[in-house]
């Protein structure tokens, strides 16, 4: 006599997995230092980097991120990788980030610069930015293409980086390799 | 009769100075001389804004200072309540020494009414300000300094010219933490009879929204102005 059949210890395994799949907070990762930013940036060298500086007291900004994250979907096999780079306070990513993250189930890269010294590190970002937030922009082969003001449309967004995406038949030439 | 072209210009210039002049509201939106904001030197223009406590405040206030502290802060922005104690301790800092603070309010209670006088006079209350916190509600005179965020802080000498603008600090979130402070530097600067250095900062904090206007008369100025 058999005691469990196969659907049941699934369902038994599923019962005890949901709850820790639920349980599991949104995942970003707190950079302490501009440094770490730019070190992350430099990693994806044949990517190309959308990174867009935002915080959740920031209206216009939260209002893109949809936009911004439907991006990274349409676009995720060529080789566009989405960073979104947090400002908010680090004291309060529980009460502010976190909630908005469970909201959203992003698939962009969300990373938090804890780095408070914006007048050292802003100008570092680029020389075109004043500091003020949303701030996108395009990083690849080294280069970077600024983009001051939100994004009000899908259609306008997708026109500021389809230029920059490798192209698709030097993605298939890749892949055949 | 022959129409010189001289005439025709001085005519010309004429007219754009006396459109100019009839377009020109009461208030401009911008300062007439310096259309986008201040720069280093730039004299600053006073004003007259309703502070918490239901007087009106403006700059003539203060005969005997040397200079002003105005910073443009809000009810809600993360980076404004970060700093706040921090204002109320330059404000007892500098005062007596001829520096007082001035903080006002430049958000449209139309766009978010956490910024609206009531919210102003909680704010105020709540944290015992020593300083008048007034509220620009119309938006006349945030953009003739130029403030693009909260907070964001413009210092004045005794001629009211702009000496320092940007961020007060090096250290938003954790004010033990502060390496440079830069507000606290620039009045010992001047106070010395020395330049601030650095006399600008970039600053993060919340953008200050504009209200669309329906009148087309501050648009007209812009034009002319070029």
């Amino acid at each position: 006599m058999r005691v469990f059949s196969p659907s049941t210890v699934l369902l038994l395994l599923l019962c005890w997995y949901a709850p820790a799949v639920q349980a599991q907070s949104p995942s970003y990762k707190v950079l302490d230092t501009y440094d770490d930013l730019s070190t992350l940036l430099n990693r994806h060298e044949e990517t190309t980097l959308l990174v867009n500086f935002w915080a959740t007291y920031c209206a216009p900004c939260v209002q893109e991120i949809p936009l911004l994250d439907s991006l990274q979907q349409k676009y995720a096999d060529r080789q566009l990788k989405v960073v979104l780079v947090n400002l908010d306070f680090r004291h309060q990513l529980k009460q502010r980030l976190e909630p908005f993250l469970e909201k959203y189930h992003l698939s962009s890269k969300v990373v938090v610069l804890a780095d408070q010294d914006a007048d050292s590190w802003i100008p570092k970002v680029s020389s075109d930015w004043d500091g003020g937030l949303p701030f996108t922009m395009i990083v690849k082969d080294g280069k970077k293409v600024p983009h001051q003001q939100e994004f009000n449309s899908f259609d306008g967004l997708e026109q500021f980086v389809l230029p920059h995406l490798t192209p698709v038949d030097l993605l298939i030439a890749k892949r055949k390799r | 009769m022959k129409v010189t072209l001289p005439s025709v210009t001085l005519l010309a210039f004429s007219a754009i100075v006396l459109s100019n002049f009839n377009s020109r509201p009461a208030n401009p939106t911008t300062d007439f001389n310096y259309p986008d904001g201040y720069a280093i030197g730039d004299v600053a223009q006073s004003f007259r804004l309703k502070n918490y406590d239901g007087r009106t405040v403006g700059l003539e206030d203060y005969p005997s200072a040397k200079g002003f502290i105005i910073v443009f802060t809000s009810n809600h922005c993360p980076y404004a309540e970060a700093y706040e104690d921090r204002l109320i301790a330059l404000h007892r800092k500098f005062a007596d020494r001829g520096f007082p603070l001035i903080a006002i309010n430049p958000n449209a209670p139309e766009i978010n009414p956490l910024d609206n006088m009531e919210a102003i006079k909680k704010r105020a209350r709540l944290k015992k300000f020593p300083f008048p916190y007034l509220s620009d509600s119309l938006q006349q005179v945030f953009p003739m300094y130029g403030a693009d965020r909260t907070p964001h802080v413009f210092v004045l000498d005794s001629l009211r010219h702009v000496r320092y603008m940007g961020t007060i600090d090096d250290n938003a979130e954790a004010s033990h933490k502060v390496t440079k402070r830069y507000v606290e530097e620039a009045i010992h600067a001047l106070l010395e009879g020395d330049e601030p250095t650095p006399s600008t900062t970039k600053t993060v904090g919340c953008k200050i929204r504009m209200m669309e206007r329906r009148s087309s008369a501050p648009k007209s100025i812009e034009k002319t102005e070029g």
